[in-house]
């Protein structure tokens, strides 16, 4: 997957999160059932929560070290070679 | 029972264990080994600095009173951290790029370098975070009478002091030992992330305790009485829980302490890569007890219990001592490590934006400072320090007997909110002003105050009861609570509305109204396109000049002696020199700025700049270039998009040529051997003849006129073949000019027929005219068009085996078109060789019929010749007409001449 893509679904999911945990859907699960002994908006919120968390790692896992920025490319594009990337901590 | 000195003990043990830590990894981090310290890791573990006392003991409160509304202060940041690609990802690099040291500095640096922005923000930052400081020291005041049992009646204020200075000299000791170039705080992190590993283990075991020492499993948790009303499903989500979600989201961005570990503290992008899903889940892990404790709380404590201290009083009902001084630790972490952060955040931003500024205005102060600055900041900070905790303690003093910590936690999440608009307004639009972000903030933050900071003070005797029931001097349409006459259930739904939206709706407005001054539009530029722009090129807009002893000195006094040589020394080896004193160009004031911006703040650093530099001017121009650049970017990158695609479609068509090359070079090499062996032949049997007759005197004459004959047909044949060859060659390569004229097409096929009726009887082969047109008036070389004819009638002639051999031809005009056909009941053509008949050299018959001789050029040129005059010569399909087999069947296809085309269509459509 490049990077466009990779960034693409992060939008896609934090969208998601936040249909997930907003009152429509949340109302859904509102209902006097239980699941696996336990009430089944709970359940549902925090298993929700999880698999949020499992997509996120998943993409971050799939962005390589390496990867070009989607601006940044475009950046060193316009940089001269005169120019030169000072380093954040002196010496460090 | 614990006792009140058993509980002391442990909490300064603990304080005692921070600092080791704290001191250990400064230690490392100094000596060049920062290691364990800037792991993703460490830094996830830093942000979580988010779950204070709030978390601790306050989630269990509120999912008590309030069942899952809990979570969505976690939600919240959770769903921030996911979607960390879009906001996160760009503080941070701002942050890095701008060397930003807090979140007025970067307020502030956006909008021009303002200073005033940076004190509103600063003043705005510390009043919202007093009553979140003041929660802290209430619940470890509260948390340390429930524990060690000393608790009379409402809480002991001089604990609650004694808290407060505790904490003073924990964080003035580690958090203003040195002014960094850049504000990080290794130790301070390091202690904060062992604090939070600290508070999400205690809270865990007390979870674990009370689902599986307590209550026997976790659905017995859900089957206890209370579990029906705190999970009801008649609990709306409302209004409510989406302002909680939209706050807790944005504190996560917007709180100083958090602004301090996840921006200014990050020492690696890509840290916050493992921190998007590493941090959500820490928060989960978090949550996850507070359910069970609240529902066995309210279950076996006896009514009336203050919820809040359910994490401590369930273990204590429990008899499990051990376990209750554990959950009183990790309180105690979670209090420590806030106000820790907060307190050097907060007091970086009031040294850099309140105290530097004045002093450096100050004329008399101006000179004094000349002396240390560093002196100056680390004094202010440490003043800021106790001033801050001062404030904290007051706040949880007048408030002692009201809120929750839940309340008293949103009322600075709502504060700190309004810094919002400014700043996703600056990070993503350009045109956003320095006036529309004062403008929204200090109204959002008039809006705040009035509506939720002065009904907190009901009752403590500043504010009376009727101000906040019956509103200022009995105005109802300003009461506090429902301004304007909204009687909103929620007063937090209420403040959130009314402040932010004024809020935003000013710094848009008042952004759209004004318009950008120079310095302003270029730190905009900066900002909005930080991934596209290099700020390193700042120097290209910023023009001025000072001497470089001024700037020497004057770094000297904020870097230190030794860092300010070395920076230098490094800059002057980057522009090339010997010296180690650098030219005091444009690039290196920039450069300058930016660093000394890492210890004092933007704003400072560029009044302190411009006291020594002269002659600034911003040019106009390049900034504008700047702007075009970015788009010019843009262009370029889809032009060369477009332009492999280019670059692409090239490639097939050129490796396509090439392959057709190969088949040529193939074709030549074959046309070659072919030749050579065709000359081969007849040549060689020139050569043995002639041998004979050379030496043999014994032969009879006869003989010899029977090999001389042999060989001059050899000749013949020989140069015919050569002129075919040439023909050819010709023909291809164009250069054979046919002479063209008006021929009548019908007239030559009855010639060429006639010439080769002698051939045809000698063979035995009959050769008749079927249906013909008489008029054919085409342009052509008679003579090569008579070629093509007996060209196909000796080899339907040659390679006929029929027993009743025969040939015929007929022709037709059809749609401008003259059509001649050759048909004989030979054997036919195979399939396969339907094509490759008219290639040179190819003699399809031949395999049939080795005897035969012919080089196999004939339909070659015929074809060329053919298709000189615009016409083809093709094999038709075999159809079965004809007797026997099929036999074969030559089509050619020449256009009429023009002119008479008509006339011809008439006559013949009259003779019809």
């Amino acid at each position: 997957m490049n990077i466009s893509k990779i960034r693409d679904a992060i939008l896609i999911v934090t969208f998601l999160g936040v249909w997930l945990f907003m009152p429509p859907m949340l109302d859904v699960f509102n209902q006097r059932a239980s699941l696996l002994g336990m009430p089944l908006i709970v359940v549902y919120v925090f298993g929700g929560w999880l698999a949020l968390i499992g997509l996120t790692a998943l993409l971050a896992s799939r962005i390589s070290d390496d990867s070009p920025e989607p601006g940044g490319r475009d950046g060193d594009l316009a940089l001269g070679p005169d120019i030169k990337l000072p380093d954040r901590t002196p010496g460090g | 029972m614990l006792s009140a000195n058993i509980v002391l003990t442990t909490a300064i043990g603990y304080v005692a264990l921070l600092f080791l830590v704290a001191f250990v990894s400064d230690r490392r981090a100094r000596g060049g080994k920062a290691g364990m310290a800037t792991s993703p890791i460490i830094y996830t573990l830093s942000i979580s600095v988010y779950c204070t006392s709030w978390t601790f003991y306050g989630a269990v409160g509120s999912a008590a009173r309030n069942g899952l509304e809990f979570l969505t202060i976690y939600i919240g940041p959770t769903l921030v951290f996911v979607g960390w690609w879009f906001v996160l990802r760009k503080l941070v690099r701002i942050g890095r790029v701008h060397r930003i040291s807090s979140i007025a500095d970067l307020i502030s640096s956006r909008y021009g370098k303002s200073t005033r922005l940076a004190v509103l923000v600063t003043v705005i930052a510390v009043i919202a975070s007093t009553p979140y400081i003041a929660l802290q020291l209430k619940a470890v005041t509260t948390s340390f009478e429930v524990v060690s049992n000393t608790g009379g009646d409402g809480l002991n204020i001089t604990t609650g002091f004694w808290v407060a200075a505790g904490m003073a000299v924990f964080t003035i000791l580690f958090g203003t030992r040195n002014i960094d170039a850049n504000e990080r705080h290794h130790g301070v992190v390091a202690a904060i992330a062992f604090e939070a590993l600290v508070k999400l283990v205690a809270l865990l075991a007390v979870g674990a305790f009370v689902v599986h020492g307590v209550a026997g499993g976790i659905d017995n948790i859900f089957s206890m009485p209370p579990a029906e009303r705190v999970l009801s499903p008649d609990v709306v989500f409302g209004p409510r829980w989406i302002t909680l979600t939209f706050l807790a989201g944005t504190a996560i961005l917007c709180l100083p302490r958090q602004f301090q570990v996840t921006v200014v503290e990050n020492a690696d992008e890509r840290h916050l890569r493992t921190a998007s899903w590493l941090f959500p889940l820490y928060l989960f892990l978090m949550c996850l007890s507070v359910l069970p404790i609240a529902i066995a709380g309210l279950a076996l404590l006896p009514e009336g219990s203050n919820p809040d201290m359910f994490v401590l009083t369930l273990p204590m009902a429990e008899g499990q001592h051990a376990l209750a001084l554990l959950a009183f630790i990790g309180g105690f972490s979670s209090a420590t490590s806030m106000v820790i952060v907060a307190c050097i955040a907060l007091s970086i931003m009031v040294s850099n934006q309140i105290v530097m500024p004045i002093a450096l205005r100050l004329p008399m102060l101006s000179r004094a400072v000349s002396g240390d600055v560093k002196k100056l900041l680390l004094v202010s900070r440490r003043i800021s320090i106790v001033l801050i905790l001062l404030m904290g303690y007051v706040y949880f003093v007048l408030s002692a007997r009201s809120d929750a910590l839940a309340a008293m936690g949103l009322i600075a999440f709502a504060g700190v909110a309004q810094f919002l608009p400014a700043l996703i307004g600056g990070l993503y639009w350009r045109a956003a002003t320095k006036g529309g972000a004062a403008a929204g903030l200090f109204a959002g933050f008039v809006v705040w105050t009035y509506t939720l900071v002065v009904p907190s003070f009901e009752g403590s005797g500043i504010i009376t009861h009727t101000f906040v029931t019956d509103g200022p001097w009995g105005i109802s349409m300003l009461r506090p609570e429902a301004l304007f006459g909204i009687e909103s259930t929620d007063p937090l739904v209420h403040s959130v509305f009314w402040s932010i939206s004024l809020n935003l709706g000013l710094f848009v407005l008042v952004s759209l109204l004004q318009s950008q001054n120079t310095l302003d539009r270029l730190q905009g530029t900066l900002f909005v396109d930080v991934f596209r722009n290099p700020t390193r090129s700042e120097s290209r807009f910023i023009r001025r000049s000072a001497t470089i002893d001024d700037l020497y000195t004057m770094a000297q006094r904020i870097l230190g002696a030794e860092e300010a040589r070395r920076v230098f020394a490094e800059f002057a080896h980057r522009q090339g020199l010997a010296d180690d004193m650098p030219r005091p160009d444009a690039a290196f004031i920039a450069h300058l700025e930016r660093l000394l911006a890492g210890g004092v703040g933007a704003a400072s650093a560029r009044v302190m700049i411009s006291q020594v530099a002269t002659g600034e001017t911003i040019s106009m121009d390049e900034l504008i270039k700047l702007v075009d650049e970015t788009q010019q970017v843009i262009e370029y990158s889809q032009q060369l998009e477009a332009q492999s695609k280019e670059l692409q479609s090239t490639m097939v068509a050129l490796r396509e040529a090439n392959e057709r090359l190969r088949q040529l070079d193939a074709q030549k090499d074959d046309f070659l051997s072919q030749v050579s062996h065709e000359v081969r032949t007849p040549m060689s049997s020139i050569r043995s003849f002639s041998e004979i007759l050379m030496d043999g005197a014994d032969l009879d004459s006869e003989q010899g006129r029977k090999f001389l004959g042999i060989i001059h047909d050899e000749t013949i044949r020989l140069t015919r073949l050569l002129d075919e060859i040439l023909d050819l060659s010709h023909l291809e390569s164009g250069e054979l000019s046919l002479r063209l004229e008006d021929v009548n097409a019908a007239d030559v096929l009855i010639r060429s027929v006639d010439t080769c009726r002698g051939m045809a009887t000698s063979a035995g082969v009959e050769i008749s005219i079927g249906t013909s047109v008489a008029e054919a008036p085409i342009r052509a070389d008679a003579d090569r068009l008579s070629q093509v004819f007996i060209n196909l009638m000796s080899n339907a002639i040659k390679y006929n085996t029929s027993e009743n051999p025969s040939v015929t031809l007929s022709s037709r005009v059809d749609g401008g078109m003259f059509y001649a056909y050759v048909d004989d009941n030979g054997p036919g053509i195979r399939t396969e060789d339907r094509e490759r008949i008219f290639t040179k050299f190819s003699r399809a018959w031949s395999a049939a019929q080795p005897n035969r001789t012919g080089a196999g050029l004939g339909l070659a040129i015929s074809r060329a010749i053919a298709r000189k005059l615009d016409g083809e010569l093709e094999l038709l399909p075999s159809t079965g007409r004809g007797e026997g087999r099929g036999g074969a069947r030559f089509r050619l296809r020449l256009p009429l001449r023009p002119a008479v085309e008509t006339d011809l269509g008439r006559d013949l459509s009259a003779a019809e």
